[in-house]
């Protein structure tokens, strides 16, 4: 039986550290991309909700037609600068963000007054 | 001690590996128990946002041309209704319910908010014919 690194034992021990440490890297890679993954859908969610929010009231306050309200949809999720684009269909009582996020498209959506209207170009929300 | 499982080195790495994992796995459930959050502080935006619109524009009396907020034309009601049922159609997981005390002004909306657990409730105090009364909007998950 031979001793050193060049033994079975040590083989064997090598082969285990490198499943352990192949396995941890495997499980906290998995934990990291859904931690992610689920962290861009709910910043979208709270921006949908505060841009849908800023809509709602914008309208209570009665604007007259030449009012509006300027919008700024660019967050930051995780350090990155993440571009959305805000819809809100005219007809369509809700408000939707769709956001890429490293190849990955994600949406969210909040219920905003039937009579908002947006203008996509300038991102003004007007009477 | 060679050759021995329950030695205190083979302990003390298998204890670190282990407050590792534990740390990581939670940090995972506290990521994903902020799913019931936000629900919850979106039906509460929605409820606030619905009453602070009738109040102010959609229930809003007009006389000679100004919006009085806080006084409701009763005759506005099918509005704010009208409104509701587009912003949480059928389709949608929510429900909810309007009503003003007194005045029988009442309409809910995909089975209302009776048999749900998540409810978001937002009252105000309108005026309807000079008497003060309490506008209820009610938006459940």
């Amino acid at each position: 039986m031979k001793k050193g690194i060049n033994s079975l034992d040590a083989f064997l021990a090598i082969m285990i550290m490198l499943f352990i440490v192949f396995w941890m890297q495997n499980f906290f890679n998995l934990v990291y991309e859904n931690a992610q993954d689920f962290g861009v859908q709910v910043t979208l969610s709270t921006e949908a909700m505060r841009v849908g929010s800023m809509m709602n009231s914008f309208y209570a306050t009665n604007p007259s037609p030449t009012d509006y309200l300027q919008l700024n949809s660019s967050i930051t999720v995780f350090g990155d600068k993440l571009d959305c684009r805000v819809t809100k269909p005219r007809g369509d009582a809700n408000v939707t963000i769709v956001a890429t996020y490293k190849g990955t498209k994600y949406n969210a959506s909040y219920p905003v007054a039937l009579q908002v209207n947006y203008d996509p170009l300038n991102q003004k929300v007007i009477a | 001690m060679r050759g021995q499982l329950f030695i205190s080195d083979v302990l003390v790495s298998a204890l670190i590996i282990t407050i590792i994992v534990g740390f990581t796995v939670w940090e995972a459930e506290q990521v994903y128990n902020a799913a019931p959050d936000i629900q919850q502080d979106k039906i509460n935006s929605l409820a606030n946002d619905i009453a602070q619109m009738a109040v102010k524009n959609i229930l809003a009396n007009r006389s000679e041309g100004r919006v009085l907020p806080n006084w409701v034309d009763p005759a506005r009601w099918g509005l704010l209704t009208g409104n509701m049922s587009q912003m949480i159609p059928l389709t949608s997981p929510y429900a909810y319910s309007a009503t003003i005390t007194h005045s029988g002004l009442s309409a809910t909306g995909n089975g209302g908010c009776g048999s749900r657990s998540n409810v978001a409730v937002s009252r105000r105090i309108v005026y309807i014919n000079g008497a003060a009364e309490e506008l209820n909007i009610k938006v459940c998950l």
